[in-house]
């Protein structure tokens, strides 16, 4: 296995008395990772230590084996879009884009194309030289999506990049992390809507109160939780005499009867998918669909802060 | 998004060229240029600034001829008393001390403190657009001023005095560059530089010129008055006069060269404290972040 690229050991930060993290140790792998918590968890936190804006009260983080604080060999790699929707108002989206190039380093010449062409691919090329405060919300969403990835970086942070878009806006963001992943980009979204992240990556960090719930796949996350029931959802016709018959025959915790569904919670649950199975294949039992409800992140993140 | 770029995007591993030092300079220089010059208050601070043209303007108007004042005499009391000693202080305190503590405010700072320039170099393009658009509505007006002053009605126009001009224009310059660095430092390292600024240039500095001692020498305008043409008034030679009596402040004179030295060596510390602070302090997201 590569070499992660964020690596933290017992970090923490506070501030004062609050606690933004605590002690954590995180490994991001490269690609395409989500970080994800509620609001206040210290995903933002995080992501600030990796990007140097802030110092560690306690531990280390590094970002390809360098501390990144004041480390231009390491900012020189990322591309950061902030969660704050600030801009140089007084700017276009263009000359926003152009002059952040340009304090990368780029000269003219590179500022410019480097700036047209990430307005570009961000959508926003017949808009690029209207002033910012003309645009909406997803269009300065996309503006701050411009200027990180002008620089052609190899790790993008994007905090939560997804909010003030709109559904259609959303599934472009959706396609261009996706495509970025696929190019080889290492990128870090955070979000605390966890529908989100799943669009894009199953490569999952869970921050909840500062500390690090679980990070990994999310299939593999769930896996671990052996000791949660998981629930498995049939649906299908005679759902009351399908009930009856299951709970003699299938190793169940408990059952529920819905609006054309029955849900199974089970703590076995590869054993028990697969003795629904042989049991649907039976003559008779035909026009039943089985799904494992609670596969998703949410439910995952539900089982860990034990809500 | 798009798909099909007509420009070539740059992909994984083909990541511009970065420029060196001077490129990040001129890059924060010009950055800073366009914001300053598209404020929204640029204009109100301008016509302040020019607002001492009229004096003299007012003068020939009202005046008989006898009792004409001598032209150059009213361009040294206004350069002395209204260019030097108030609007080289406020221009700096309102450019200066927002170079970055509206970048901090308004947190934008997080864009730039990500990007891979040295702080140094971000600090000097920043302040060089700030002393380019400070000395320019400074000279503006001390320039009209000095015309309005030689050249209407009855009022002496003397064109060898140009050099007093250009003298006034140097200490003008002088002024900008110190009290500007110091309210860069202000705006990087406090949360309220105005008032500190305030404080600090309309306040302390005045107020010192009287106190008995020698704290006059902890004041920039103690530099610069040093620096004053010979006609021009003494901003500290006065007496004071209370409830409980009247003295004359003793004031001790610095020599042109070391007040040179002195404001040079403020530029540089200040100048050196705000990328120390810049490189030091957390910045991200709010002030409430230390």
């Amino acid at each position: 296995m590569s070499s992660p690229i964020i690596e933290a050991k017992n970090l923490s930060k506070w501030y004062g008395e609050v606690v933004a993290l605590n002690n954590i140790d995180i490994a991001i792998p490269q690609g395409v990772t989500g970080l994800l918590g509620p609001n206040g968890a210290g995903k933002s936190t995080f992501i600030k230590l990796a990007l140097g804006l802030f110092s560690p009260s306690r531990g280390y983080v590094h970002v390809h084996g360098a501390a990144p604080r004041n480390n231009r060999k390491v900012l020189q790699q990322i591309g950061y879009c902030p969660e704050v929707d600030q801009f140089h108002e007084t700017m276009t989206g263009y000359e926003f884009v152009y002059w952040l190039n340009r304090q990368w380093g780029m000269r003219k010449k590179d500022a410019i194309e480097t700036a047209e062409s990430a307005c570009e691919r961000v959508g926003m090329k017949d808009r690029m030289h209207d002033l910012i405060t003309t645009y909406s919300k997803g269009m300065r969403q996309r503006i701050k999506l411009a200027q990180a990835l002008a620089p052609a970086p190899l790790l993008l942070f994007l905090d939560e990049p997804m909010a003030g878009l709109d559904p259609r806006g959303r599934e472009e963001i959706f396609g261009l992390i996706r495509q970025l992943g696929d190019e080889g980009l290492s990128v870090i979204v955070s979000s605390h809507i966890l529908h989100e992240v799943e669009q894009v990556t199953d490569q999952v960090v869970l921050i909840y109160n500062g500390i690090v719930l679980a990070q990994g796949r999310v299939s593999e996350i769930r896996d671990v939780l052996d000791t949660h029931p998981r629930t498995i959802r049939i649906a299908g016709p005679n759902l009351r005499t399908l009930a009856q018959e299951i709970v003699g025959n299938v190793d169940v915790l408990g059952l529920e009867l819905g609006d054309g569904h029955v849900d199974i919670r089970t703590r076995t649950p590869n054993e028990t998918f697969e003795q629904l199975n042989q049991w649907l294949a039976k003559p008779g039992h035909t026009g039943y669909t089985l799904q494992c409800t609670d596969d998703d992140l949410q439910s995952v993140f539900d089982y860990l802060v034990r809500r | 998004m798009n798909e099909s770029n007509t420009h070539q995007f740059h992909t994984l591993g083909d990541q511009p060229v970065q420029g060196g030092y001077l490129t990040y300079v001129m890059a924060a220089f010009g950055q800073g240029l366009l914001l300053l010059i598209r404020r929204p208050r640029l204009l109100l601070v301008s016509g302040i600034t020019l607002l001492p043209v009229l004096i003299p303007i007012m003068i020939a108007f009202f005046s008989r001829d006898q009792y004409a004042s001598d032209g150059t005499d009213i361009f040294i009391q206004l350069a002395t008393r209204l260019h030097i000693s108030v609007f080289v202080p406020l221009l700096s305190l309102f450019f200066g001390s927002m170079l970055i503590a509206e970048e901090i405010e308004s947190q934008t700072i997080t864009y730039l403190l990500t990007r891979p320039s040295p702080r140094s170099a971000w600090v000097l393009g920043r302040f060089m657009a700030y002393a380019l658009v400070a000395t320019s509505l400074l000279w503006l007006s001390l320039t009209l001023t000095y015309v309005a002053c030689t050249t209407l009605a009855d009022l002496d126009f003397a064109p060898i005095h140009l050099k007093l001009l250009a003298w006034y224009a140097g200490i003008g310059i002088l002024g900008i560059l110190t009290y500007g660095t110091l309210s860069m430092y202000l705006g990087a390292g406090t949360k309220r530089p105005i008032v500190y600024g305030v404080l600090l240039f309309f306040g302390w500095e005045p107020m010192a010129r009287v106190i008995p001692g020698i704290v006059d020498f902890l004041t920039v305008m103690k530099y610069l008055e040093a620096l004053f043409p010979p006609a021009a008034p003494r901003l500290a030679d006065m007496a004071v006069q209370s409830t409980l009596g009247e003295y004359t402040k003793l004031v001790y004179s610095v020599q042109a060269t070391h007040a040179l030295l002195v404001l040079a060596a403020l530029f540089c510390f200040f100048m050196t404290m705000t990328v120390w602070v810049l490189r030091s302090k957390e910045f991200a997201g709010t002030r409430m972040a230390r």
